[in-house]
């Protein structure tokens, strides 16, 4: 299930994702930042590298494209 | 703080300390809604650009930590701190600059990679030793540092006598084979390599044509409202979908003639289907110029960790770029949704009936796959509406062909207990979207040549791959015994699984080769062959 984002007016905004924002961070400040603070966002990242999408596409008649 | 009782003050440091990469992305309903039903515009694309910084960021988090584990993974490059010291050198000197380099598409193709490759994922026999996948790191620095204007000299892997630098080019050593190691500085603009008594040295504020030693990236520019510039890229050894590739220069009238065609779809894109457009010029940065396989389709593909770039086979013509391009952007625009959020189960190990495809497809592929022709049939409803005289029937064709296979994989879809609830409602703004599809008049034997096309595919997918339960063949052996019918119709609702390639139920586009001469037909003479 979704969790949704409320804003601190109690609005909600959105839906809540499982990539850390890190928009305004350094490069030095990332790679100084705790390692169990990221964890569960680089173990995320790991995984979707590990599973990689591949798409490949095809003008022509069913295939081997998607 | 210290006012405050033990327990509390020690709560409050933490959530302080915590608060350093605890803040998730939200992603705003308009956004989700937008994509869920197709679209997704610049603001949308604008946010997954943000949310694939951040994940870049991670990526080379990831690369930072594993060779602080085992510095060996650099060979006899210089340690990462340097590499580290001059990255946030050039963020001080201009974020924008590494910002860009970071989002650059085959910089994380080579991030992932590389760390695919540590993790035992990617890396065939007769790859190259880690450190040159690993080296990468210095590449990224020298690149940062000369588009940040900071003067750094470090050294760097080549590839057979040929090094790549991140949306910038390609430095030649013919002298040197295998892999190695260059010198490199960058100083007052100028990036200067030396490799074996030979030195290569770029001016960045300079537009170099290709030298025995340089191939400078190029770019191609459509103008329009938007305008769409992407670097056309032939080099990069990370450019393609897996393991490095050599680079395969193009010849400048390969180039010429991708020009046109680019300046041609994109024209074609920017008066008829606006929207597109407008999603495209804020998505697409790169395409990559794929060897034509046996000449006779058009093939692409796109890769998640490549944002923004597009992988394509010289088309034959204006309108299969455009269509390609919507394609492919469709898989961008999934891929980026799908590194924020679930939309399929993780432990689903079912195979689903696509259209589109000879074989089983998973769940992730699959859901690749509707969006992607979702966005392929979206394109030819609104592109019947501007043809005119014998390319209306062609148009009508490509329409009904697209939508037979989009709803036929949809009501799949939306069947299946693989998707999560997210998931769910994801497709149901797709389906929303096809409820006005069954309104559009097409020319009628367009629609029947589209349909004997599909239904063919289907059969021959159940003849190869169905495998009825115990009771279905029950259920079907009384009713032959009675003399009876029976309506069964489980194509893609069961799991089946691939079959193992090479074995006695082998086959490779079967289908392809009956329903080509039939498509072609009617592509290239507007003449009905009969079905049959």
């Amino acid at each position: 299930m979704a969790h949704h984002v409320q804003s601190s007016a109690g609005d909600f905004v959105g839906l809540d994702t499982e990539l850390v924002d890190l928009s305004e961070y350094s490069v030095d400040d990332i790679l100084a930042i705790p390692g169990y603070q990221l964890a569960p966002y680089l173990d995320r990242t790991l995984l979707q590298v590990e599973r990689p999408r591949m798409n490949l596409g095809g003008s022509g008649p069913p295939g081997r494209a998607d | 703080l210290k006012k405050l009782p033990y327990p509390y003050a020690y709560y409050v440091m933490l959530c302080r300390v915590t608060d350093a990469g605890s803040e998730r992305f939200a992603l705003a309903y308009d956004d989700f809604f937008a994509l869920s039903s197709g679209g997704g515009g610049p603001e949308t694309v604008g946010f997954l650009w943000r949310t694939q910084s951040s994940r870049r960021m991670l990526l080379l988090r990831l690369l930072f930590e594993e060779v602080e584990k085992d510095p060996g993974l650099l060979g006899e490059l210089p340690p990462a701190m340097t590499v580290r010291d001059v990255l946030g050198a050039a963020q001080v000197a201009s974020a924008t600059a590494v910002r860009a380099l970071l989002l650059h598409p085959q910089v994380g193709s080579w991030a992932a990679y590389t760390l695919r490759r540590l993790h035992g994922g990617a890396g065939r026999s007769g790859a190259a030793p880690e450190w040159v996948d690993f080296g990468g790191m210095h590449a990224l620095g020298i690149v940062a540092a000369i588009r940040a204007g900071v003067p750094w000299r470090t050294r760097i892997p080549h590839r057979d006598g040929k090094v790549m630098l991140f949306g910038l080019g390609m430095a030649l050593f013919p002298g040197l084979s295998a892999d190695g190691l260059v010198d490199a500085e960058a100083a007052d603009g100028r990036l200067t390599l030396t490799a074996d008594g030979m030195s290569v040295s770029v001016d960045l504020h300079e537009d170099s044509p290709d030298t025995e030693q340089w191939w400078g990236l190029r770019t191609m520019t459509a103008d329009g409202s938007p305008p769409l510039s992407v670097t056309l890229d032939d080099l990069d050894p990370f450019r393609d979908l897996a393991d490095p590739v050599p680079p395969r220069r193009l010849s400048d009238a390969d180039v010429a003639l991708w020009r046109e065609l680019f300046a041609d779809a994109w024209d074609l894109l920017g008066r008829h289907h606006p929207d597109s457009a407008a999603a495209l010029a804020s998505g697409v940065v790169s395409l990559v110029p794929l060897p034509l396989g046996d000449g006779r389709e058009t093939r692409s593909a796109s890769s998640g960790e490549a944002f923004g770039s597009v992988m394509l086979t010289q088309p034959p013509d204006a309108v299969t770029l455009a269509v390609s391009l919507v394609h492919e952007f469709q898989h961008i625009k999934l891929g980026g949704l799908m590194h924020l959020t679930r939309l399929t189960r993780e432990q689903s190990s079912g195979y689903y009936y696509a259209p589109w495809r000879d074989d089983p497809r998973p769940i992730i592929g699959f859901l690749q796959g509707v969006y992607a022709f979702f966005g392929i049939t979206a394109f030819w409803r609104r592109q019947r509406e501007v043809v005119t005289g014998a390319k209306v029937r062609l148009a009508d064709f490509e329409y009904a062909y697209a939508r037979f296979q989009t709803c036929e994989s949809l009501e799949i879809i939306k069947a299946c207990d693989a998707l999560t609830d997210l998931g769910h409602e994801f497709v149901d703004g797709l389906v929303e979207q096809t409820k006005s599809w069954s309104d559009d008049m097409l020319d009628v034997a367009a629609q029947d040549a589209a349909r004997v096309i599909t239904d063919h595919h289907r059969a021959g997918w159940r003849v190869r791959h169905q495998r009825p339960s115990a009771y279905e063949l029950d259920t079907l052996f009384d009713a032959w015994c009675d003399g009876g019918t029976c309506a069964s119709r489980t194509c893609g609702r069961k799991s089946p699984r691939p079959r193992p390639p090479g074995g006695p139920t082998a086959w490779s586009g079967w289908c392809v080769g009956r329903s080509r001469p039939r498509r072609r037909g009617w592509t290239s003479t507007g003449r009905r062959i009969p079905p049959g």
